[in-house]
């Protein structure tokens, strides 16, 4: 169990086929998993990340992305602070769907959630059916940050993860994001889970990990939703 | 209709060929032809002997002998699960009719399912068709359509009751499920599209050597006249080629879900639908013999096997849909009751970390365990779940009533020593969740007979309390009312702080 300064938790979301689970994947094992069958309703990891000095957990909920299963995944949205959405650029259908799962999160996880549009397949160059320019004017027009994967690659894969962290960071130093001290049961749902809360007297190990981590300032904090 | 074409003058059909296999199969045991190791061929014999006893079967024996897993000779668990799931009934005279009239059926299904007038459409006026087609099948194709149909309908008419329309909405769902389809275990060369070819799919090469495909190339040489080279393409034209002529198992499998959702429009198609159609369709299909038989009278078994099989799994589909039902979330609830009760440790570890039951149990409902496990073990573990699904068991006492053996599996995975003594070690709910979802379910015997013991206990404890409560129902009242009202309260205090 390593220590952490902060607990976000993402989602995400987007068509099926698009890659989100490969994009997991990618993230949490560092390879590409080939043939992988369909999500159903929701599968879970986590990773650390370092994010402008400060150690970030990403708890990621990666869910179905058909439509009859819309109503099982909406339920995981709830606290998410960061929303990862998924399109594949060799796929109109799924670049056009972006605004639905965009208005989604937006209702249904927090309204101050910080977004990015993801391009997945970007090493499928021939068959693309959707610009990066275009992309990321939609990007800059609904107010959410845009980037091109390739979970095959690994091509740009941690990088969105560092963005939305780091944006959901300037928010928390800005004093948009309200940070508020552990909240015990609170944490269930949130996105921001208060990690000592989270621990407190289960282990000691865990906890004396926690306690390392930085000595100066309380290791826990809660924002909350 | 082309699909049709073959469907009138219908001669005696070897309907009986599995059961004709199976006959020919217990002879050559008896002749000591086939080498089986001891022990598998006492549980053969058994197996088959239950089979071949004259008159009517008796289900409880049928459902015993499954429950402990069937032997891995074909066809015997295609029969058995035939039986489990009522698609053959207990009178084995009768199965020869039973088995021509499921492939009947299912004929008329697909016709159903395709509207000849969208076919048509489809093939005279498919953009990829106009050139290829022969002058004479375009005149008659035009003369048909502006016969029968007003100046409206036409491709761009989106009326939702137009023959149009009902192409482009099949075309796209049938776009879905092959594209799930084609994802579907990709691992055995079985399910590759690419790998395998049907007899059928030859056209005429097949001559008259053999019934089966000789029906189907008949079928497939008319469609042909009028729909020339139009398979690879993309788009209706290929769709409607695809379900009146499948080349591939890929095919076969998309088929039978599409007349699925179109004959079940509540419930659709759904993703998860095609990991449970691809072990039924493997069962039949694993038969070596299989390749002699008509594709279609396969395609059908699975077809009805998948229909009834679904019968049981619908209300974990339509769950999905926020139509949850009472008793899912009961029966969950009683699954968690289970866990704290066979591991307390364990049951209050995944309760602190807020693990509820439903965010790793869906998958395993859903899908019955098949996409945890490699199919050799699906299919074991699926012997005994469905010799376990209740048909009817009569609503005496509820509470006597034990959960569907899948939520007794659950209990014994998360049992299994090296997996839980990994959960009790973490301490965050994703790596956690994740730890579980992501445990290769290799052991099955471990897991199955551990099952089978929670299982047993489960029953003694369910006749205790019955039996208490007849004795003192009073004093009996009280605790379980108590329990609920705690439960009850926690679940309020719950939702008052994550809200």
């Amino acid at each position: 169990m390593d220590a952490y300064d902060y607990l976000f938790k993402f989602i995400l979301i987007g068509d099926s086929a698009v890659g989100k689970s490969c994009i997991l994947t990618s993230l949490i094992e560092n390879k590409f998993k080939k043939g992988s069958s369909h999500t159903i309703g929701v599968e879970f990891g986590s990773k650390i990340i370092n994010v402008s000095g400060k150690r970030v957990k990403l708890q990621i909920w990666d869910t179905a992305g058909q439509e009859r299963y819309r109503s099982v995944t909406r339920s995981y949205y709830r606290g998410a602070a960061g929303a990862l959405i998924v399109y594949d650029i060799t796929n109109r259908d799924t670049y056009h769907h972006l605004i639905n799962w965009l208005a989604d999160a937006r209702t249904l996880a927090r309204a101050d959630i910080s977004i990015i549009a993801v391009g997945n397949k970007s090493d499928l160059k021939d068959k693309r059916a959707v610009t990066f320019l275009e992309a990321s004017r939609c990007a800059q027009e609904n107010e959410i940050l845009f980037l091109e994967t390739s979970a095959l690659t690994g091509e740009g894969v941690e990088e969105v993860f560092v963005k939305v962290a780091k944006m959901i960071l300037n928010k928390i130093e800005d004093g948009m994001q309200h940070i508020e001290e552990g909240l015990g049961y609170h944490g269930l749902f949130s996105g921001l889970i208060d990690p000592a809360t989270m621990m407190s007297g289960v282990h000691a190990g865990a906890r004396s990990l926690l306690n390392e981590a930085s000595p100066a300032e309380p290791a826990s904090r809660c924002i909350s939703c | 209709m082309a699909f049709s074409g073959r469907a009138g003058g219908q001669q005696a059909f070897p309907a009986s060929h599995s059961l004709a296999r199976l006959q020919a199969f217990v002879e050559s045991l008896q002749a000591g032809r086939n080498a089986v190791s001891s022990a598998a061929a006492e549980k053969l014999e058994v197996a088959v002997s239950l089979l071949t006893m004259p008159g009517t079967l008796s289900l409880e024996q049928v459902r015993s002998v499954c429950f402990y897993g069937l032997p891995d000779v074909t066809p015997l668990r295609k029969i058995y699960w035939m039986i489990l799931l009522g698609v053959l009934s207990p009178h084995t005279e009768r199965w020869p009719d039973e088995l021509r009239s499921t492939r009947d059926k299912y004929e008329g299904y697909i016709n159903d399912c395709i509207d000849p007038n969208i076919m048509q459409k489809a093939q005279v006026g498919g953009p990829r068709d106009a050139n290829a087609a022969s002058a004479h099948s375009i005149r008659e194709g035009r003369a048909s359509l502006s016969e029968s149909r007003p100046a409206s309908d036409h491709p761009l008419n989106r009326d939702r009751q137009g023959a149009w329309h009902r192409l482009f909405e099949g075309s796209e769902l049938f776009g879905t499920i092959v594209k799930d389809v084609s994802r579907t275990r990709t691992d055995l060369a079985f399910f590759r599209s690419e790998s395998w070819s049907l007899p059928d799919s030859q056209g005429s090469a097949n001559g008259g050597s053999d019934a089966a495909a000789d029906g189907h190339t008949a079928a497939g040489t008319s469609a042909a006249a009028t729909s020339n080279g139009a398979a690879s393409g993309p788009g209706p034209v290929s769709f409607v080629e695809r379900l009146t002529r499948p080349s591939s198992h890929v095919d076969r499998m998309s088929r039978i879900l599409f007349v699925y959702a179109r004959l079940n429009p509540a419930l659709g198609y759904i993703q998860g639908m095609n990991e449970l159609l691809a072990v039924l369709y493997f069962v039949v299909h694993s038969d070596p013999l299989a390749h002699d038989e008509d594709p279609l009278l396969l395609e059908a078994e699975a077809f009805f096997l998948f229909v009834t099989l679904m019968v049981h799994q619908r209300d974990f589909f339509l769950a999905l849909d926020g139509r949850s039902s009472a008793t899912l979330d009961d029966t969950l609830e009683q699954y968690a009751g289970l866990l704290h009760q066979r591991d307390p440790q364990l049951a209050q570890h995944l309760d602190h970390m807020h693990i509820e039951p439903h965010l790793y149990m869906l998958r395993w409902l859903l899908l019955g365990f098949s996409q945890d496990m490699e199919l050799p073990n699906v299919i074991r573990i699926w012997d005994t779940i469905l010799a376990d699904n209740p048909i009817a068991i009569p609503d005496i006492d509820t509470s006597l009533q034990t959960l569907p053996t899948a939520f007794y599996i659950a209990v014994a995975v998360l049992r299994v020593p090296e997996l839980r003594s990994q959960l009790l070690s973490l301490h965050d709910r994703e790596e956690v969740l994740r730890t579980i979802q992501h445990f290769p379910m290799h052991d099955i015997q471990q897991i199955l007979s551990e099952a089978t013991q929670i299982r047993s206990d489960d029953i003694v404890a369910r006749r205790e309390r019955h039996d208490r409560r007849q004795q003192y129902p009073r004093n009996l009242e009280r605790r379980p009312t108590w329990e609920k009202a705690k439960r009850v309260g926690e679940k309020i205090i719950g939702t008052l702080f994550r809200g």
